[in-house]
């Protein structure tokens, strides 16, 4: 009986021993608040060098980030360099920040990069390759699925939704479709920038706007789903760039070059990317020069939306 | 302490231990689990909330992500949220500035999907989660929620899984004494049976009818018990037999020590018969003993019963044989009153090889059992042995002093003998020889005076020779006749019944089966003295005329028979004479020789009416080739 005792005090005592303190932590007290009204910045890494990344927007902001992200990925395991991912906020201009060195590489379109050559000697490198697998691309023009405009003229009285201001297939390339068709804004009853391709194919979707003008690749998957109508089809231009702040150093952006050619979105690569097809560089890139953009700058300086000059 | 208070105590000692640690394990448990389950929660919150701030927060409507954390604090679970923009700018619910240790608390790192960090603040203790607002840019939510409730919910569940443990305790306990004196119940039946068998009690059984291990046990002790029974009631079977084997051995033993050869037989008998009525427990017995070979009996011995008490009765076993012995069936059972008590009278024969001699009666109180009356079978058998060996001593002493007397007419026979020699040698031959030398002397002197005169006395010495000789030839021949060995047995009789010089002369008639063969030597010698015998009877003393002798051989035996016409005699005064040693041995030498051989002489003799004699003597049929050539 006694040892059945000593053995029942055993367990007791090695059970309370092993579970009854686990929790028992001396802990500091945080407190949540400090007293004064100064902003608080959170701190942020800046003892490596980091190169910042940032784009056009094109479509939703997370969206953007999203797709991106991976891509920096790949660049910073292809070229060894850290990058930082920087979305433009509305209050913000990536040209402004490309020229003034605060974003080192950017995905911009070819308005943008006209506007950032011409004022700042942005740099283009390379140029995405397309569905077409083509270094160009095209905008459209897209009315409702059940809209009864059956013609870029018909637009006219009719109110229209472009992309960015600095967009190439939401802004310049839909205005020369409407130029070429004698369309002037003037004859539109109203239009705006709604933003991305994204609030473009919102705006006309939803009926806000009578039509708008979108990328391609997107505008096709819209029609295709029946959301959208194809109004008209713009010719080819040079899709998006891939630009370099002109403070850069060469060798950098050589290295940036050379990983963004290797890059393989439909191969190798593919696994890491999130929906890359939804980009104005689905099948990678091409080595890109400013003179490919001698035609695309012609226009913007005809429509007013450039004051032109070259490098 | 008795097994049920140790299995109960036991039960709830294990019941109490496993409790304690089964509160502690499944709080340990719960709490890791709840954590874990509430920080899911709280990071899938946390991402779902990210995932609406990217948009607004990305397109620089910081308002709108300020109204939406905001909108967050009205979860009461949720101390604060903020917000660290991509340029480190800081949004946050709290209603004063953020402090910086707070912001730089739980600060997340490049690829980590979240991050929390449990800390005490002035508001109590708060589980701080981290995520990017979007993955791999540089902008994180962080929600503190608070952890008290946690704790307070821990400590509920604790409470309960400690009611319920104790509630289990409590009904663990009282099952665990059921239980206890449910198992130890059977077990103290058991115990209480083992003791009473301890007692020899081997009639009880356990009842215990469950179908259990206990219920087995149970069944096979009850089995152990009807074999441990039935064993105990062999042995003391075996026991009973051993003790009725042992008085029966003891009774014979007894009976066997009392046999003295020497004695009286009737003494004999009526030590066994006390020895019996002794060891066997028994009241009083008799014994009649048969007279003769008829069934007339006689009562001659009573132990502890007086003779007139002992009922006239004949021989009641007379005809029983061996067989019926054997099998028990010759016993006699009835009932015998003696002043006014009534006694069981068993009756057994006294026996002996398939003659009975007698019976044997013993009173008991009740009927004997089987055992004592094989017990009483036997010991008719060893009494009538008994009496068998008692005569047979007395008839061997008999003998024995037969042979004893026979010796001494033997050595007188042959002192007789030789006087009858000396004496015919010394009065005869001696004389004759004496006279025929006196003759053969005178005849020397006469020679030569007177020759004829000599002449006639040599001629008279010559028959005095002649006669010496013949006298001398009757003596040997008396020794042993030549005849019987060289003529046989018949011719040497005649020439004794012829030629001797008996008062009377016999006339004597022969019948036989002759033949050239001869028998035994020794059976020829034996007859040829039996015969001399009674031949020497028959003319010396039964003043007979004529002797009537017969002589055949068959194939197992040769038979002699010698008759004469005498006066006879009286056989059994004879017999009486001859016992007290008053008479010549004679007829005795006669039966002696024959016995010496195997063989018997039979006599018959009636007054006026002459003696036979007749001798019977076995002879070996292969040495036998009498009469076959």
């Amino acid at each position: 009986m006694n040892r059945i005792l000593s053995i029942v005090f055993c367990l007791l005592s090695m059970s309370f021993f092993t579970l009854g303190c686990g929790n028992l932590t001396k802990d500091n007290v945080v407190s949540l608040t400090q007293e004064g009204s100064g902003a608080v910045i959170a701190k942020m890494d800046e003892t490596k060098t980091v190169y910042t990344f940032s784009y056009d927007r094109r479509m939703d902001p997370a969206e953007d980030v999203k797709m991106y992200a991976p891509f920096l990925k790949y660049l910073e395991r292809t070229t060894g360099y850290q990058f930082k991912l920087r979305p433009m906020a509305s209050n913000e201009n990536l040209i402004e920040e490309l020229g003034n060195g605060r974003v080192d590489v950017a995905a911009i379109g070819t308005l943008s990069y006209l506007q950032a050559h011409q004022k700042y000697g942005v740099r283009v490198i390379a140029r995405g390759i397309t569905e077409q697998d083509k270094a160009e691309y095209r905008a459209l023009i897209i009315t409702s699925a059940n809209s009864n405009i059956k013609s870029i003229q018909g637009l006219k009285g009719k109110t229209f939704a472009f992309g960015s201001d600095t967009s190439t297939q939401g802004h310049l390339i839909p205005r020369i479709m409407l130029y070429q068709e004698g369309v002037n804004l003037t004859d539109l009853a109203g239009y705006t920038f709604a933003g991305s391709h994204f609030d473009t194919a919102n705006a006309v979707i939803s009926g806000r706007y009578s039509a708008g003008g979108i990328q391609d690749t997107l505008g096709r998957e819209l029609a295709n789903k029946g959301l959208v109508r194809i109004l008209a089809e713009s010719e080819e231009f040079p899709s998006s760039t891939i630009s370099v702040s002109s403070s850069l150093p060469p060798d950098i952006v050589k290295n940036i070059q050379q990983a963004l050619l290797a890059f393989e979105p439909r191969g190798k690569d593919k696994e890491i990317l999130y929906h890359w097809e939804q980009t104005e560089m689905p099948l990678g890139f091409v080595a890109s020069t400013d003179q490919d953009f001698k035609k695309a700058r012609n226009w913007a300086v005809r429509l007013g939306l450039f004051s032109g000059g070259t490098e | 302490m008795k097994l049920g208070k140790k299995i109960s105590w036991v039960m709830v000692m294990i019941i109490t231990v496993f409790g304690l640690l089964t509160v502690l394990i499944i709080n340990y448990v719960i709490a890791d689990a709840l954590r874990e389950s509430v920080q899911d929660k709280e990071v899938s919150l946390a991402k779902v909330v990210a995932s609406n701030l990217a948009n607004p927060a990305l397109s620089g409507n910081y308002l709108t992500v300020q109204r939406t954390l905001e909108g967050l604090s009205e979860d009461r679970q949720l101390v604060y949220a903020y917000l660290i923009l991509p340029d480190g700018n800081v949004l946050h619910t709290l209603k004063k500035t953020i402090s910086n240790e707070l912001v730089e608390l739980n600060r997340l790192t490049p690829g980590e999907p979240y991050s929390l960090e449990s800390f005490m603040s002035n508001e109590g203790r708060v589980q701080d989660v981290g995520v990017f607002l979007i993955e791999g840019l540089e902008s994180e939510l962080h929600i503190g929620f608070k952890e008290d409730y946690i704790q307070a919910t821990l400590e509920r569940v604790f409470g309960t899984i400690v009611l319920i443990t104790l509630l289990g305790v409590t009904l663990g306990s009282l099952a665990a004494g059921a239980l206890g004196k449910y198992l130890s119940s059977p077990i103290e039946k058991l115990t209480k049976i083992t003791r009473k068998i301890t007692y020899g009690e081997l009639d009880h059984r356990v009842d215990i009818t469950s179908k259990d291990e206990v219920g087995e046990l149970a069944q096979s002790f009850n089995r152990m018990l009807v074999v441990l029974d039935d064993s105990m009631s062999k042995l003391k079977l075996s026991e009973e037999e051993q003790r009725i084997k042992n008085r029966e051995l003891s009774a014979l033993n007894r009976v066997a020590e009392t046999v003295r050869l020497e004695r009286d037989v009737n003494v004999v008998l009526r030590d066994a018969l006390i020895q019996v009525i002794e060891n066997l427990d028994l009241n009083a017995g008799w014994i009649n003993l048969r007279l003769g070979e008829g069934k007339e009996s006689r009562s001659i011995i009573g132990v502890r019963i007086d003779e007139r008490e002992i009922p006239c009765q004949e021989c009641k076993f007379c005809d029983c044989d061996l067989l019926n012995i054997e099998k028990g069936q010759c016993l006699s059972k009835e009932s015998l009153e003696i002043n006014n008590k009534s006694f069981q009278v068993t009756g057994v024969p006294i026996y002996v090889n398939d003659r009975v001699l007698g019976a044997m009666h013993l009173l008991s109180d009740q009927e004997l059992i089987p055992a004592d009356l094989a017990t009483l079978q036997t010991i008719g058998g060893q009494l009538g042995t008994v009496i068998e060996n008692v005569n047979l001593w007395r008839e061997l002493k008999v003998r024995e002093e037969r042979v004893r007397q026979l010796l001494e007419k033997v050595i007188v026979a042959q002192e007789d003998e030789r006087k009858r020699i000396a004496r015919e040698l010394h009065d005869e031959t001696s004389q004759s020889l004496a006279a025929l030398a006196m003759r053969l002397k005178v005849s020397m002197g006469w020679i030569h005076k007177d020759t004829r005169k000599a002449e006639a006395l040599l001629e008279e010495s010559k028959d005095e020779a002649v006669r010496i000789m013949r006298e001398l030839h009757n003596i040997v021949f008396h020794l042993r006749p030549t005849l019987l060995d060289d003529l046989g047995l018949i011719p040497a009789l005649r020439w004794l019944a012829e030629s001797r010089d008996w008062k009377e002369p016999l006339e004597v008639d022969v019948q036989g089966n002759w033949s050239k063969e001869r028998i035994d030597p020794q059976v020829e010698t034996t007859l040829y003295r039996i015969g001399q015998e009674a031949i020497t009877n028959a003319a010396k003393y039964s003043q007979a005329t004529h002797l009537f002798i017969e002589f055949k051989v068959e194939e197992t035996k040769a038979i002699l028979k010698i008759q004469d016409n005498g006066k006879g005699f009286i056989w059994d005064e004879n017999m009486f004479e001859l016992e007290q040693g008053k008479k010549p041995l004679g007829l005795v030498g006669m039966m002696e020789r024959a016995s010496l051989i195997g063989g018997r002489v039979e006599i018959h003799s009636d007054v006026k009416h002459g003696t036979t004699v007749e001798a019977v003597i076995p002879l070996k049929r292969e040495d036998n080739h009498y009469g076959k050539n």
